[in-house]
């Protein structure tokens, strides 16, 4: 191998190394679209109940979460369709947050349905799950402040078991807000200074 | 710079990628143990509903979940300095058992206890939990068959949900064995024929 050969491998294998960089730099409007409509979802139950207007609280989540599932995957779809190359961190990404909405979905719509699951015990266990999601991509980012999201998650699921009245939904209302919409601006504000930087 | 240089850089990704190679050559222990220790724990949950043993669930599980966690703890310790310095895929796998593995525990210690989560929903309920791990390990093991355990996982969770009862325990006995044992001890051989090489 000679000297330019060589340079150029490295050459290759730096930009290879920048791009994954770059698919795993969160631009946070997923955090931030499903972070809105559970928010939404959350008051709209919490206003019904507490001003005794007669919403159904189990068509409010069959649109919201059908609304969010069918934009997640036109969305997912629509970047396949983009980004040939998918790096190995965003496959893991993609993973843990197809597994956290099947398993929150189960949770919501299966167990309470079964009648297994009291509506009660639905708020503290997507708590849980969120919690384990944002761990691991915490460690996938390596950020320390998006694993710490995970505590507040759990802590939350904690309290949560606890409070057997509709005070729960706007605990969790609260929840979505600052542990997932604020963190997924974060994300997005960051994204941009991050493609600001890599046009310069 | 010169060739010395670029050779030097070329070797040290090499070696980088190399040890991203050897984390995905997974040993299979944590699979193995915890798959039947919680198997063991839940047959002797069967018998003591069975033979109707007045034993405390709480402390029961608290020995079982406990030895689970410690073994984890000590074969951490053993990796961490066997395998050193660790890569990206050992570590998000570490961090996948650790995240769920806390979560499905305050399920059992804090969900039940609190009356929020009836005992008899806990298979389905951490089922759920399972399928979400196995699904992300499925990605990092890059192991297809391993991502459709998940769905192995949250059909069980549904069936439960739909048909609770006492023989849910063999139920999540059962798919303990077929869908974390079994792999675990795959993974253990794999492992094994690796280390031989």
């Amino acid at each position: 191998m000679d000297d330019r050969t060589a340079i150029d491998e490295l050459i290759f294998i730096r930009k290879v190394i920048e791009d994954s960089k770059r698919t795993v730099v969160e631009n946070g409007i997923g955090y931030i679209f499903w972070g809105i409509l559970v928010f939404l979802g959350m008051m709209s139950v919490y206003v019904g109940i507490m001003f005794q207007q007669p919403i159904n609280s189990v068509w409010v989540w069959v649109v919201l979460i059908g609304f969010g599932w069918g934009y997640t995957i036109i969305a997912n779809m629509r970047m396949h369709n983009k980004q040939q190359k998918k790096t190995f961190a965003g496959k893991i990404l993609i993973s843990v947050w197809i597994g956290a909405g099947i398993a929150m979905t189960i949770l919501g719509f299966v167990a309470t349905a079964s009648g297994m699951i009291h509506g009660y015990a639905v708020s503290p266990l997507i708590a849980l799950v969120l919690g384990t999601a944002y761990f691991i991509s915490g460690m996938i980012y390596d950020s320390q402040w998006v694993k710490m999201l995970s505590v507040g998650w759990w802590i939350g699921g904690i309290a949560m078991f606890y409070i057997h009245n509709i005070h729960q939904v706007l605990m969790m209302a609260i929840m979505m807000l600052v542990l997932q919409i604020i963190p997924g601006f974060i994300f997005y504000f960051n994204s941009k200074n991050e493609m600001r930087k890599s046009n310069d | 710079m010169n060739e010395k240089i670029a050779m030097d850089e070329l070797q040290f990704i090499k070696k980088i990628i190399e040890d991203s190679k050897a984390s995905i050559v997974y040993n299979g222990k944590d699979y193995i143990v915890w798959g039947l220790l919680v198997a063991v724990g839940l047959l002797l949950d069967y018998s003591a509903y069975v033979f109707k043993l007045n034993i405390n669930f709480i402390l029961f599980w608290g020995v079982i979940i406990g030895l689970g966690w410690i073994f984890s703890f000590f074969s951490y310790r053993k990796r961490k300095t066997e395998c050193n310095p660790k890569t990206f895929a050992g570590k998000i796998l570490g961090g996948v058992w650790l995240a769920t593995g806390t979560a499905m525990t305050i399920v059992g210690f804090i969900g039940i206890p609190s009356g929020a989560i009836p005992g008899q929903s806990i298979s389905a309920v951490l089922s759920t939990f399972l399928g979400m791990a196995f699904i992300v390990a499925g990605f990092i093991h890059n192991e297809t068959w391993m991502k459709y355990l998940s769905v192995g996982w949250w059909i069980g969770a549904v069936y439960m949900f739909f048909f609770p009862g006492i023989h849910t325990v063999f139920v999540m006995a059962l798919m303990l064995i077929c869908f974390q044992v079994i792999p675990g001890i795959y993974f253990y051989q794999k492992y094994k024929k690796e280390v031989e090489k």
